[in-house]
């Protein structure tokens, strides 16, 4: 008879990899994401005598690690549901500050295709705060609505679009700022 | 005539969120026509809009994170190494 620890074991060595690409799109600490997955394995062992088998042990795992990925978040946007402020970027008069205009970025049209300027962009992203990364990758990796995010999260809709709005303020300016000087 | 001028006008900071508003496809009739009025006579905000876009169609389709495979085993291995002392 298959003991739980060659269960568990089989599924580590199966699912580990995915589990970490799912949780690393959504967390940006990359020990974070391998610490959610690790609890991930902890809470299926534990819970590995009670799995009714009505779902696959794949279909299992992942909703363990949504769930793990959903308290993450939610501990870290509680509470702070506050204004995001674009003022960094714009004067009082709301013209854009001298150093943060937006300039050309070369021929744009070709900017899509260069795998450069992809990489730029992904390193940018990479300096995002966590929180508006985590929305960054929920809208446009996991392609949610946002409602669904909102809900998810825990988070108003206003607060949502200002995590977007800034999140953009700030990859378009790091992309600026780091593609022109490459 | 004051009035209309002040509906009319935008500010930057404005015109962004706009922009933002416009990528999602969620703006309204006047919202668009102050969007168009403010990015005709401003060049920063006609780059910001032309550069949004192509942000966002590049984070629809580049958003792969990067993985390395040694680093993955490892992993495998700590969490046996785990799940195995608390068996225990």
């Amino acid at each position: 008879m298959e003991t739980a620890a060659n269960i568990i074991t089989e599924l580590v060595q199966k699912h580990t990899s995915e589990l970490v690409a799912y949780a690393s799109s959504r967390v940006k600490d990359r020990e974070e994401a391998d610490d959610l997955v690790q609890d991930t394995f902890v809470a299926a062992f534990k819970g590995l005598e009670n799995y009714k088998g009505d779902s696959s042990h794949r279909t299992w795992l992942f909703s363990i690690l949504r769930n793990k990925i959903t308290d993450y978040y939610r501990k870290f946007y509680r509470g702070k549901d506050q204004e995001v402020s674009s003022d960094s970027y714009f004067d009082k008069n709301g013209s854009w500050l001298p150093d943060k205009a937006p300039s050309s970025l070369g021929e744009e049209e070709h900017l899509l295709d260069n795998p450069e300027f992809n990489t730029t962009l992904l390193n940018c992203r990479e300096h995002l705060p966590e929180k508006q990364f985590a929305v960054l990758q929920m809208k446009y990796y996991d392609q949610l609505n946002s409602d669904s995010i909102c809900k998810e999260l825990e988070i108003s809709s206003t607060y949502y679009w200002q995590l977007i709005h800034r999140a953009k303020l700030q990859l378009r300016d790091c992309l600026q700022k780091n593609w022109l000087n490459e | 005539m004051n009035k209309i001028m002040n509906m009319l006008m935008l500010s930057c900071k404005k015109a962004a969120e706009l922009i933002e508003k416009k990528l999602n496809g969620s703006l309204s009739k006047t919202e668009q026509i102050q969007l168009t009025m403010h990015t005709k006579m401003c060049k920063n905000c006609s780059e910001y809009e032309n550069q949004q876009s192509i942000i966002d169609e590049m984070l629809r389709t580049n958003c792969k994170t990067s993985q390395n495979e040694q680093e993955c085993e490892d992993l495998k291995a700590d969490i046996l190494r785990k799940l195995m002392s608390e068996g225990k």
